[in-house]
């Protein structure tokens, strides 16, 4: 036995017998399609249906996604199927149907109307939630000794978790789409944009005092996570995220990042996420700045197990002497 | 005579990884080994042939542990310090669970952390699949080995067609437990497409056991909502002999699983002689192989073409039994004690 040892033969089919019949059945498929037979639309409508009954999913949609669902489950369709296994029955319920529909419909608009009702002020406290959330986050980040600690760490002590353009393209892979980069130094993101990628930065200030040329890359300047969140579904190519952002903020911030960030990524995408060793951490800040940072590194590890969690397809750590690396593609 | 102990966290009649478990055990006392069985939940019927978890003893002696998701099982094993195997029998991702049972994330989650921590501990992974060893060894095993569930599809008595079943249209089948990631309700999707476009009397009958509440309840509602009470049945809870006769009564086994570690009832409905239509997924794709047709396409309207095409064409019916059974050998109990004999010579010795 070796290590490549397979003892039954169980393996993808290189050529399938039947494949000149599965390309008929597509073919069919297909043209059923193209003439109107079977829209698309019917097949996308079955699986509506079903998500109707369906959990929601508050970590997958946000609060938006739910309130929707509710919205969606209040609508009640008055097509009731009269299909049945003997013709007279199938007469009988098409009669009852076209009698009853009046009534159905009267009641229906009713229903929906009380959903709508009932959704329209959990938009509005949905509204609120998020203005507070925005402006607690805010609080914590202007006031207080730790606000204090963290600005002089992100700007003065911590050393840069940069990377050389040509390692964060090859660690991004090749799969298109627009790439987020925050963390990294401008010059490191110009150099990707010219090496052919389609990059932009989000970055916390402006960059005033470094020649005073613009940047020649396209840079929003707010904060990482309000604009990860702002991110519609699956609309990025990969996602670079570096610097205190991924060594200084609590875990629940960093959950939060990750999150954000996979769920921008479309599938295939990949995140690269670069931090400080946290074996480095005490002798890069000092002992007590190190124990009073709002947050610590995290090992490679536990990068992994957080990238697994939150849902990514596959993990890779690409961490050296100097820094964490760990890629995660989203699914 | 070596001891070998078998660790699993759940031991069960007619299920794959129990049935899997109990052919190697009795492998094990076959080539004179001391082989014993625990485990941290024992079902009723097998309380006489394996032992509680609690009872292991702390000696030098060979472990095989049975993986899927985390638990303490898994713990007792990492704590041995005698020489190990891990079996893998996959873990289904997070994502397609956790929207019906939240609690199980953790489970999950800790299944896929103890699966990287075994792998500097273990001697060997064994795995069902081509496609759980490509997990393994992205973990880091240092030698990997598929050999597929052991299993003996000759234990159901092939029955002779239900004199009841008269039924005018196609009778679909699917066995497994009704779970997301078995994605029933694609089934129940497919043959409303089956039945208003090719075949208004079709039916699909779903046997296995229900995990999760809220699954099988939103299935259930789903199959009302489109007024398909009469042509979708599930059976829970079935005997061999009612398996058996399912299988027989079937014209077509249909699976649109989104996650199989392996997929025995695939194999099963193949040793039936019953064509197999699979959409390409997972494990699935290998398990299928050259014995019936594998769509990669698992659009709705796609697999109920390819249903009614299979129901349709007795000529390529009969094909795709010729090629299920041909298949079905290739996981032949004989061919996979065969490859455990190599495994247990080779690591634990000969008895």
């Amino acid at each position: 036995m070796t290590d490549s040892t397979q003892a039954a033969p169980v393996s993808e089919p290189d050529e399938q017998p039947f494949a000149d019949v599965v390309a008929e059945i597509m073919a069919e498929a297909q043209r059923r399609r193209d003439s109107g037979e079977y829209p698309i639309e019917t097949l996308e409508r079955l699986d509506a249906e079903f998500d109707r009954f369906a959990p929601l999913t508050y970590r997958r949609t946000g609060i938006d996604g739910a309130i929707r669902a509710v919205e969606s489950a209040a609508f009640i369709n008055i097509d009731v199927p009269t299909a049945a296994s003997r013709k007279p029955f199938e007469f009988v319920k098409q009669n009852i149907k076209r009698s009853t529909a009046w009534y159905h419909l009267h009641v229906a608009r009713q229903v929906t109307t009380l959903g709508i009702q009932i959704t329209r002020p959990l938009r509005m406290l949905a509204t609120d939630l998020e203005s507070l959330t925005e402006r607690v986050a805010s609080l914590e980040t202007q006031s207080g000794p730790l606000a204090e600690l963290r600005t002089e760490l992100s700007t003065n002590q911590l050393p840069p978790d940069d990377l050389d353009a040509a390692t964060v393209t090859q660690l991004l892979g090749e799969h298109g789409g627009r790439v987020l980069v925050h963390g990294l130094t401008l010059d490191t993101v110009e150099s990707l944009a010219t090496g052919g990628l389609d990059v932009f930065a989000v970055a916390r200030l402006e960059r005033t005092d470094e020649g005073g040329s613009a940047p020649l890359v396209d840079v929003r300047f707010g904060e990482i996570g309000a604009h990860l969140a702002g991110l519609g579904e699956g609309v990025l190519g990969g996602v670079v995220l570096a610097g205190p952002a991924v060594n200084l903020r609590s875990v629940d911030e960093r959950l939060g990042l990750v999150t954000s960030a996979l769920n921008a990524l479309r599938p295939g995408g990949r995140l690269v996420i670069i931090g400080a060793h946290a074996s480095d951490w005490a002798e890069l800040l000092g002992e007590v700045a190190a124990d009073l940072a709002p947050g610590r590194p995290l090992s490679a590890p536990t990068w992994t197990a957080i990238l697994h969690a939150l849902g990514a397809r596959s993990t890779r750590d690409a961490s050296d002497d100097r820094r964490v690396i760990v890629v995660g593609s989203a699914s | 005579m070596a001891t070998v102990h078998q660790i699993l966290p759940t031991l069960s009649p007619r299920d794959a990884v129990g049935n899997s478990t109990l052919e190697l055990h009795q492998l094990l006392l076959d080539r004179g080994h001391d082989a014993r069985l625990w485990a941290a939940n024992i079902h009723h019927e097998l309380m006489g042939i394996a032992s509680p978890l609690v009872e292991l003893p702390d000696d030098d002696a060979w472990c095989i542990y049975h993986h899927s998701i985390g638990g303490v099982a898994g713990d007792v094993f990492e704590q041995r310090s005698s020489k190990r195997i891990v079996v893998y029998h996959n873990i289904t991702p997070i994502e397609m669970l956790e929207r019906w049972s939240p609690g199980v994330g953790a489970e999950i989650t800790l299944g896929r952390d103890q699966l990287s921590r075994y792998a500097p501990l273990c001697e060997l992974a064994v795995c069902d699949s081509d496609y759980n060893r490509a997990e393994v060894d992205a973990a880091g095993y240092r030698r990997s080995i598929t050999i597929p569930v052991m299993f003996e599809p000759g234990r159901l008595q092939p029955g002779a067609r239900s004199a009841r079943r008269g039924a005018r249209g196609t009778r679909v089948l699917f066995v497994g437990r009704l779970a997301p990631n078995k994605a029933q309700h694609e089934l129940v999707s497919m043959l409303a497409v089956l039945r208003e476009r090719h075949d208004p009397h079709a039916e699909l009958h779903l046997v296995g056991s229900k995990t999760f509440e809220s699954y099988h309840d939103a299935l259930v509602d789903y199959v009302e909502a489109l007024g398909l009470e009469r042509a979708v049945h599930i059976h829970d809870g079935v005997s061999d002999d009612e398996l058996a006769q399912q299988y027989a009564d079937a014209d077509v086994f249909a699976c649109v699983s989104e996650h199989e570690g392996f997929c025995v009832p695939i194999i099963e409905a193949m040793h039936h002689g019953l064509p197999v239509v699979a959409a390409a997924s997972s494990a699935v794709t290998g398990t299928v192989g050259h014995g019936g047709l594998v769509i990669r396409d698992k659009s709705h309207d796609v697999m109920a073409a390819a249903v009614h095409r299979v129901a349709a064409d007795q000529t390529l019916a009969d094909a795709m039994r010729r090629a299920g059974r041909r298949q079905a050998e290739r996981f032949s109990l004989q061919r996979t004690r065969a490859a455990w004999n190599q495994v247990i010579d080779e690591l634990i010795g000969v008895a």
